[in-house]
């Protein structure tokens, strides 16, 4: 798992110029990320707000789909984004609710532009 | 072919009763949104009954044969977890727009899989018809997230505490269904009654396959 954040950081600050175009995924299956927090929720987001801040590790690439937050607005041309299956564990998110031995969790699919390496 | 239809379509007696959504104000604002449509002459009212025809086509029956023929042939299994969208192709099934793909997630004995969608009623419309009314309901929604052994409790499935509950919450892009285990018993069992053990909670993950005895 050290090995995994080391890598990261490491692509977080030094990336390379596929990524900044877009063409390979960024994250791949065992990566730690963070969901960003927005508080555009009056905008069309998919990320529902319940996972907004929460860490988890990704599952798998979906490939790239056309971005709903621009499509909802008639943008149909904008750049398509990656989109991952990302799994958090519900102890992390219903943080009172949930004993802690608990290893039920939760996936949900999260464009990259929403993700962060931890 | 859909002698068996009713079982599969058939609400368990153990279904709990999940509040609706305000249908009336649905039901004014889509009346109103189809007459603008119409009058704007964006869409026909015959291009309208043909897309509910081509809605109603499909049940869990479809999703059924699926699971049924990943029970009875490993490659087709090893192929609809690997990618989905692809092995149900090969059976003729094909998402509905271009973009839409489909994952299949495997039940295991340590393992039990529930879909939801908490922001609207994203559901493989296409393999298993229109979802059931309570899985739009804002009681399931967010209470799928929160408490999924709650629901199960509700559904009448009660999963040993060392087999771990993973919720997958969908949005538009990806569908998921669950690919039950195959219960015990069935291996002397032909195709035809396989298929008639999967139910549609089964492949939502609310429920269980039946058993050869009670199926």
């Amino acid at each position: 798992m050290r090995k995994t954040i080391y890598r990261n950081n490491l692509t977080c600050c030094r990336p390379n110029l596929d990524n900044l175009l877009g063409h390979t995924e960024t994250y791949s299956a065992g990566d730690l990320v963070r969901v960003s927090y927005d508080s555009r929720i009056m905008e069309h987001v998919r990320t529902p707000l319940y996972i907004q801040g929460k860490c988890g590790t990704i599952v798998k690439s979906h490939g790239k789909f056309a971005n709903p937050e621009k499509l909802a607005y008639g943008l149909q041309s904008s750049p398509k984004v990656h989109l991952y299956m990302v799994e958090f564990y519900l102890v992390n998110i219903w943080t009172t609710a949930y004993a802690n031995d608990s290893h039920d969790s939760i996936c949900l699919d999260i464009f990259e532009h929403w993700l962060t390496s931890i | 072919m859909y002698d068996n239809l009713e079982d599969h379509v058939s609400h368990s007696h153990q279904e709990p009763h999940f509040d609706s959504p305000d249908t009336s104000s649905f039901e004014k604002q889509v009346e109103g949104l189809k007459q603008t449509l119409l009058s704007k002459g964006l869409i026909t009212q015959v291009e309208l009954e043909e897309m509910i025809a081509e809605l109603d086509q499909r049940t869990p029956f479809d999703g059924a044969q699926i699971i049924a023929r990943a029970w009875t042939e490993r490659d087709f299994r090893n192929r609809l977890i690997a990618n989905g969208t692809k092995a149900v192709s090969e059976l003729g099934y094909h998402p509905p727009d271009d973009f839409q793909s489909l994952v299949v997630l495997a039940n295991t004995e340590f393992l039990h899989h529930l879909i939801v969608c908490t922001l609207c009623s994203c559901y493989p419309r296409w393999l298993l018809g229109r979802p059931p009314d309570w899985y739009k309901s804002i009681a399931y929604r967010s209470r799928a997230v929160s408490d999924p052994r709650g629901i199960l409790n509700e559904f009448g499935v009660t999963l040993d505490p060392n087999i771990s509950i993973r919720v997958v919450d969908s949005t538009a892009e990806v569908r998921y269904m669950v690919l039950p285990l195959r219960p015990s018993g069935t291996d002397n069992l032909n195709m035809k009654e396989l298929v008639g053990l999967i139910t549609r909670d089964s492949l939502i993950g609310v429920g269980l396959p039946h058993s050869p005895s009670v199926g």
